[in-house]
């Protein structure tokens, strides 16, 4: 059924409500777009309006009582201003419309029902006339095949049907077993071919119409039993309005008038989104583009269409297609003057589309996704990188959850299972140690282990039990230790890359006494890690018991505090001979002369208190503090007058050293010295160590701060009580 | 206006997007740091033998200054479990910060306390000292007791830098639990350079709640059963393992936790100690210390331990953790501001460059940012201006990135110290992770918005009279 479109009743409907067009050029999602720039970019010097409708800043330009008049003025814009993509938009009530659909034309008084609807199947078209037995034969068609010529085109149909249902049936068989990829179905108003309906397959459920074009017989409205006006949305379960055209200009009432608006109905089966498509030229017959469109079916994919006039050959290469914006609706190409809920971005309009059509068919979930929630800046690549960072999150954490829980199981299994092997081991060793009776038969299981796992923790046993044996025993450990050729695997780690195996090794070889490894440790002093030195060195002392300092002369890199810390106390454990710490005051390596006057202090060489006087001015700070507090603490009297004379050249921090190491000196030849200093204007802190040193002159001394403790002077009060106090 | 709001919002969302870049960049580099750090330190740890500092003289002296307000409930344990701390040479100075209840009595009487007639200098400025006690009993020999007029924490340490007689000092709380082998631990990294001063070392602080403490010793480590303490143990946890290590690593840690950190006392007096006006005083002094070391041209390093050395018990209520995070932004804002010198300032190096900056634009600023961001969502919400797609997809990815952080440092603190040993327990912070940031974040911004506000506005500096109970720990 049709429905017939009046073109006085439309303009009288339209005067009636208050309807106007419009020329919309641009528009944006959720963000406005400065006037300014609209009016730069495209060179508009008319008011440009603002409407904000269904989430989109829309602009447009104009104001024409007459639908025809704003086709004019866009198509004035878009040569004369690049408006590409402009379209006519319907203000009513000064509002503006939700496209064609509030238009309202099933109410419009010129509506009327016409003449029949029958569909065909197009298989062929042609610049030249081709014999229809021929084609029949060539095409291994038995349907009886009809001719037509419009614009000196050769058009061949087959079928007749008024049923949409049965042509769809044939066209079908057409395109899957006749293999005519090209047939399609076209629609025919009474024996005028009015347009045609798109190509539809098994999965394409996308529906699209262009206008009739030029043909010689009277254009026709068409109408379904239920017309209805578009609505963009998914599934539409009843037919459709989709086309609104060019009214005649000599329309007759109750006549079909020439090139009537038409309106195609769309098959109401499975629609999900229905494209307006009106296209004035085409209405004329003047251009005959294809248009290839993407909307999505009831499966969620996407398909693309390339509506065509029924030619076969010379097909034009301008073909555009149109992306679905995020509600899933398409966007209108730039023949596209209808209203939709979007508006045209130019970026989303693509020319020769067929290849990126097939390639867009062929996106993913992710890329459809993206391209739903882009919007201006929002580019792809960043919602893209978003995605995949978050993703990566995921995938990240569930794998340092699950290294979470695997470390925890695989600690515990290995801290069993070792513990499992030292305590076998711990038994064996026990039995060769110290079981007489047992002890070949310990050994021989102790030195047919084998594994580099089990050796490893077989050598941890040892440098445990090494810790604690001596004698006899000891020497005993280490036979085992050189029998099971355990000094090779620890060699071995000796030069491996990381460092902390090349420790562990030193270690081992240090205690077992493999004194062939020295040659190889001592590489390691110039070591840039300074735990390699540090163990390097202890090494060293262990290995080389006639001269065990001897690698402080070669030491190139800093003697680290720590360092000379465990330096130190290996020499506290060991029974080496303490050396003569003199001989090393004379190094350039300052840090090991800081550790040779530490060590005269330590051991009391008061027979180098001389040699550390030149200190006293030395320009490394540690090294003059250090000798100052060594001259102390040797009870070296003869250095005070130096400290004296220094005493006034030196900063505060020495002055205090000084005193304090006059407090171990208890000369009383200080006196006059201390005197001065607490009549001073010292710093109380000063005050009170020198007043400490007087104390600790004797009797002389405390006489002297007893005058003190007279005198008005608040501060050196506080300071002779605190000196007399015994209990501080 | 229309147009204005367009510009408005060009320019918000392009500065909260390249703020929120850089923030996430940042982090990232920080963990990525602080694990080749953690990694480096613990395999070099595990052939340390701490006891070589118990038998050498040539280790550095330190005192501990453990400054106390009402303390009364805990003071003699916390007192006894400091003088058992492992180390060769050292002294404790309890400072009593004009107390209220009678912690001095019973300190007193616990350690057998007499007044001496102790000089104390006056080096740096702090309030009138009312009496130096020391113990009769030789063996408390180490113990130094000063009682003080009231003058808050900074005062309390000031006077204890003042009495102690040590090289090095360490400032602690005294509620807090140290390590036994905390000092041993803090001491050696003052022993590692010869071409530097290390002028300060800091340590991991640890949540206390629910852990098994037996005279002022920790037991048992459990994760906290109260949600409040369990979201911080995920915090701590972070902003430890993750954040200070990788600053330490960099040379540009600005901060050490007021509730444990050892200094150069010398350094520290040259610098007037600490400044006791402010809430912050922990940060302010390293802050100090660090610029007397650039603008002296003296080669330094500030250190950083990544061992658990100090528990804390931290807040279980919302008014308690409130006012601590105020107190903190306050001291944080308070820093800044006065050695706003050295921003972006080359003649500090990377503490004018990096760290400073770091402190500027994210520890203050990203709170702020946060709050202006969801207020301008909010706004755009309503306006009908979100792309509400988008926003789920910005949202799933800041979660999805706070989630993984967290993660991460449960990891790092897993395959490091591997402290909650139980499998409950590493659950449990995952869950934590989880809802942190949903339920737990939001308070904190609160907070550190209230911190600006009562900084900027009410003009609030000090603790407040009821702010001295239980210092905070950072």
């Amino acid at each position: 059924m049709f429905i017939s479109y009046q073109y006085s009743g439309l303009k009288y409907y339209l005067k009636a409500n208050n309807i106007t067009y419009r020329v919309q050029i641009s528009a944006a999602y959720q963000n406005k777009i400065p006037i300014e720039s609209l009016v730069k970019r495209f060179s508009i010097e008319e008011s440009i309006r603002e409407d904000y409708h269904k989430g989109w800043f829309k602009y447009s330009i104009g104001n024409f009582p007459d639908y025809y008049d704003a086709r004019g003025y866009r198509d004035k814009l878009i040569a004369n201003n690049k408006t590409y993509g402009a379209f006519v938009v319907l203000i009513k009530d000064d509002i503006r419309m939700d496209g064609m659909d509030t238009v309202q034309p099933q109410t419009a008084p010129t509506l009327q029902t016409m003449q029949k609807v029958s569909y065909r199947i197009q298989i062929k078209a042609s610049n030249n006339q081709i014999s229809v037995a021929d084609l029949k034969t060539q095409l291994a068609i038995a349907e009886e095949i009809t001719e037509e010529k419009i614009n000196n085109w050769y058009k061949y149909t087959i079928g007749n049907f008024e049923n949409y249902d049965d042509a769809k049936n044939l066209f079908h068989r057409v395109i899957n077993i006749d293999k005519i990829n090209d047939a399609f179905i076209v629609t025919y108003y009474g024996n005028k071919r009015v347009g045609y309906q798109p190509i539809e397959k098994k999965t394409t459920v996308f529906k699209e119409v262009v206008s009739t074009s030029k043909i010689e017989q009277k254009p026709v409205v068409k109408a379904t039993p239920k017309p209805r006006v578009i609505q963009q949305k998914k599934t539409v379960q009843q037919p459709q309005i989709v086309e609104k055209q060019k009214p005649a200009e000599k329309a007759k009432p109750a006549e079909i008038p020439k090139q009537e608006p038409v309106a195609e109905i769309i098959e109401p089966s499975s629609v999900d989104i229905i494209l307006f498509h009106i296209n004035s030229d085409r209405l004329k017959g003047t251009t005959k583009k294809p248009l290839t469109v993407i909307s999505e079916n009831e499966t969620g994919e996407y398909e693309s269409q390339k509506i065509a006039e029924n030619e076969t050959k010379k097909e034009p290469e301008n073909i555009e297609y149109i992306e679905p914006d995020q509600n899933n609706q398409p966007i209108l190409s730039q023949e596209t003057d209808v209203e939709s809920n979007t508006s045209y971005q130019s970026n989303y309009v693509y020319s020769d589309t067929s290849k990126s059509a097939r390639e867009y068919r062929n996106r993913n979930f992710l890329s459809k996704f993206v391209d739903k929630i882009r919007f201006n800046s929002k580019k792809s690549f960043f919602i893209w990188l978003l995605l995949i960072l978050i993703i990566y999150f995921i995938v990240n954490l569930i794998v340092v959850i699950t290294i979470v829980f695997i470390s925890r199981v695989r600690k515990i299994r290995k801290e069993r299972k070792i513990k499992k092997i030292e305590d076998e081991f711990q038994l064996l060793l026990a039995e060769f140690l110290f079981d007489t009776n047992n002890e070949r038969e310990a050994y021989n299981k102790l030195r047919s282990t084998s594994g580099s796992f089990k050796r490893n923790i077989l050598v941890d046993e040892l440098m445990k039990l090494c810790v604690d044996l001596s004698g006899e025993v000891l020497e005993k450990l280490k036979e085992l230790y050189f029998a099971m050729e355990l000094n090779k695997d620890s060699l071995s780690r000796l030069k491996d890359n990381r460092w902390f195996v090349k420790v562990k090794a030193c270690r081992e070889l240090t205690r077992m006494k493999a004194y062939e490894a020295k040659k190889e440790i001592e590489k390691l002093l110039d070591s840039k890690n300074e735990i390699l030195r540090a163990e390097a060195q202890m090494a060293l002392i262990e290995l080389s018991e006639e001269n065990p300092y001897y690698f402080l002369e070669k030491l190139t890199k800093p003697f680290l505090p720590w360092e000379q810390l465990n330096v130190h106390v290996m020499m506290q454990r060991n029974s080496y001979e303490i050396p003569d710490f003199s001989k090393w005051l004379m190094l350039e390596n300052e840090t090991v002369v800081l550790f040779a006057i530490e060590m005269i202090r330590v051991y009391r060489q008061i027979m180098n208190a001389p040699k550390i006087i030149k200190f006293f001015k030395h320009p490394n700070p540690m090294l003059k503090e250090a000798a100052i507090i060594t001259a102390g603490e040797l009870g070296y009297v003869e250095v005070v007058p130096e400290m004296i004379k220094i005493y006034n050249e030196v900063e505060d921090e020495f002055k205090v050293l000084i005193l304090r190491s006059m407090q171990k000196l208890a000369d009383d030849t200080n006196k006059n010295f201390l005197r001065n200093i607490l009549e001073s204007s010292a710093a109380q802190y000063i005050k009170l160590d020198a007043a400490k040193a007087m104390f600790a002159i004797g009797i002389k001394g405390q006489i002297e701060l007893k005058r003190y403790s007279q005198t008005d002077d608040a501060e050196l009060n506080a300071i002779i009580k605190h000196v007399f106090d015994e209990r501080i | 206006m229309g147009n204005l709001f367009s510009v408005f919002q060009f320019f918000v969302e392009r500065i909260i997007f390249g703020y929120s870049v850089i923030i996430i960049s940042a982090y990232v580099i920080l963990a990525i740091v602080s694990a080749f750090s953690l990694l480096r330190y613990i395999q070099k740890n595990s052939f340390v033998d701490y006891n070589v500092i118990l038998s050498s003289p040539l280790v550095p002296t330190v005192s501990i200054i453990a400054p106390a307000f009402n303390e009364s409930k805990t003071i003699v344990e916390n007192i006894r479990a400091l003088l058992s701390l492992y180390y060769h040479n050292y002294e404790v100075v309890v400072v009593n910060d004009g107390s209220t209840d009678n912690s001095m009595d019973l300190i007193v009487k616990a350690y057998d306390l007499e007044l001496v007639d102790f000089a104390i200098g006056n080096r740096i400025e702090c309030e009138q000292i009312r009496g130096i006690y020391k113990s009769r009993n030789r063996s408390f020999d180490k113990l130094i007791v000063v009682d003080k007029v009231n003058g808050g924490k900074a005062d309390s340490l000031n006077a204890g830098i003042n009495a102690a007689t040590k090289d090095y000092f360490v400032a602690i709380d005294v509620d807090s639990i140290i390590q036994s082998d905390a000092l041993l631990k803090l001491a050696k990294p003052f022993m590692e350079f010869s071409d530097k001063k290390v002028i300060a070392t800091g340590g991991v602080i640890r949540i206390a709640n629910s852990c098994i403490i037996e005279d002022g010793q920790l037991v048992e480590v459990n994760l906290p059963k109260k949600f409040l303490p369990r979201m911080q143990v995920l915090e701590y946890t972070r902003a430890f393992l993750m954040g200070r290590m990788a600053w330490s690593t960099l040379d540009g840690l600005l901060i050490i936790s007021g509730a444990l950190g050892m200094f150069n006392r010398e350094i520290a007096i040259k610098c007037g100690g600490y400044f006791a006006k402010t809430v912050g005083e922990d940060m302010e002094l390293v802050v100090r210390m660090r610029r007397y070391m650039c603008e002296n041209n003296f080669p330094y390093k500030v250190a950083y331990i990544p061992d658990p050395l100090c528990w804390t018990e931290a807040p279980e209520s919302l008014r308690v953790l409130g006012r601590q995070r105020n107190r903190w932004t306050r001291g944080n804002i308070d820093t800044l501001f006065i050695h706003r010198k050295i921003f972006f300032n080359p003649k500090y190096g990377l503490m004018g460059m990096l760290s400073y900056p770091f402190w500027f634009f994210i520890e203050w600023l990203s709170p702020i940012v946060e709050a202006f961001g969801l207020l301008y969502f909010v706004l755009s919400a309503l306006m009908g201006q979100v792309n509400w797609s988008f926003f789920f997809i910005i949202l799933g990815f800041v979660y999805a990135f706070a989630l993984t952080f967290s993660t991460y440092s449960i990891l790092f603190e897993e395959l490091t110290y591997h402290r909650y040993r139980k499998k409950r327990e590493i659950l449990r912070m995952l869950i934590a992770a989880w809802i942190e940031p949903i339920i737990y974040h939001p308070f904190i911004v609160y907070y550190s918005l209230k911190g600006n506000f009562d900084f900027f506005i009410n003009k609030k500096t000090g603790w407040g009279q009821m702010e001295r109970k239980g210092f905070g720990k950072r």
